[in-house]
């Protein structure tokens, strides 16, 4: 198929071909993601970077806000520990997985906060209510 | 279902439903208009031209290029304000709305529990966690800070959605006018906003130790000229942001 194309198109550079090939903004969306899921990946755009930190933080919130919920956890320890866990798991992320130097994003801290306050709002607020439904419904 | 989780969820809804309203009052009254546009596009345009030359410039840049960086930064800056200024209509309008419709929950929720906390919030917390609320049972939550919350998480996100990406939360240069209009019922306002963006831009630092008196192709701005005399000490100083 590839080799098909070529033939009547100029050679494209990897991310238009890939605009091309899938359509568009939801395809450049797709790449970002491919790429936060890939180990070690290039970022030249730092705001793509710290986007995708960004929504893994809102995720984990939601996650973790169901989890607290339906198990439940209560108290500050549960609180301690989904800062623990979303601090610690998007540590891991950045400098293990994909082995970014912290310094061209403002530090380790810039990093950390990065929707941190959004993310906790999400996490209470899912944490609410799930226990409120479950445990008092 | 029972009452108190139908609270629950119609909160959330009720906090949606609200963050909707304020995009949709900010899209009439800002984003739609042709100076809006022409504003973002320009800030967009400059802030990536000036992080392009920042990174290229060297220890070793003459004074000539140094100075053009200054004035490039504070054309940027102008305009910036002048949108955060077009943006600061909808932000009275949301105000005013929401005024309105928090004085009509309020009395709607007064005195419900509306949820269950599964924590006892902090001393200073439950002013507004147990506001109006009868017993001292503080893991009673009222409409108040269960809407709070929402707000902060589901307006954040809905910005966020609407700017593409995070990124308008972030970038230095636009800062501003983001942070100005988000959640203004919320925890941050225009004066958190602005402090915010000072706070970025006395990290990345001037060419030189020089106060902005450069005043020669930047285009009229009263806004510009009032802000570029009462920041010039604050300005004038600083070092590198590097993101």
């Amino acid at each position: 198929m590839s080799g098909a194309r070529r033939k009547e198109e100029p050679p494209l550079s990897h991310p238009q071909q890939h605009l091309v090939a899938n359509g568009g903004g939801g395809a450049l969306r797709g790449s970002v993601w491919g790429k936060a899921l890939r180990s070690d990946s290039a970022w030249e755009d730092k705001d793509e970077f710290l986007d995708v930190i960004y929504w893994f933080r809102q995720i984990i919130a939601v996650i973790l806000g169901v989890i607290w919920g339906v198990v439940p956890l209560k108290g500050f320890v549960g609180i301690a520990i989904f800062c623990l866990i979303n601090a610690g798991v998007l540590y891991l992320y950045f400098s293990s997985f994909q082995q970014i130097d912290e310094e061209e994003y403002g530090g380790t801290w810039e990093l950390t906060k990065e929707g941190f306050m959004t993310s906790f709002a999400l996490f209470l607020v899912v944490w609410i209510i799930f226990y409120t439904a479950i445990h008092y419904d | 279902m029972s009452t108190m989780f139908a609270d629950t969820v119609l909160i959330v809804f009720i906090s949606v439903c609200t963050a909707l309203l304020a995009e949709g009052i900010t899209w009439v009254l800002v984003y739609r208009t042709e100076k809006y546009k022409r504003l973002k596009a320009e800030v967009e345009k400059q802030s990536k031209k000036l992080e392009k030359k920042k990174e290229t410039i060297t220890e070793s840049a003459g004074r000539q290029q140094k100075k053009k960086i200054e004035r490039q930064e504070e054309k940027l800056k102008n305009n910036n304000r002048d949108l955060s200024m077009v943006r600061m209509k909808s932000m009275f309008a949301i105000g005013f709305c929401f005024t309105a419709l928090m004085g009509m929950f309020n009395s709607i929720f007064d005195g419900r529990v509306v949820a269950k906390l599964p924590f006892i919030p902090l001393s200073y917390i439950q002013g507004l966690s147990h506001r109006n609320l009868l017993g001292e049972d503080y893991t009673d939550c009222s409409f108040i800070f269960l809407y709070i919350l929402c707000t902060m998480s589901i307006r954040q996100i809905s910005v966020a959605f609407s700017s593409g990406g995070a990124k308008g939360l972030r970038n230095p240069y636009s800062r501003s006018a983001e942070e100005m209009t988000l959640v203004p019922t919320s925890n941050r306002g225009v004066r958190m906003g602005l402090v915010k963006w000072l706070n970025n831009r006395m990290k990345a630092p001037l060419p030189q130790n020089k106060c902005m008196d450069q005043t020669d192709s930047l285009p009229p701005s009263t806004a510009g000229s009032f802000i570029k005399s009462d920041l010039c000490p604050v300005l004038c100083k600083g070092t590198r942001q590097t993101n």
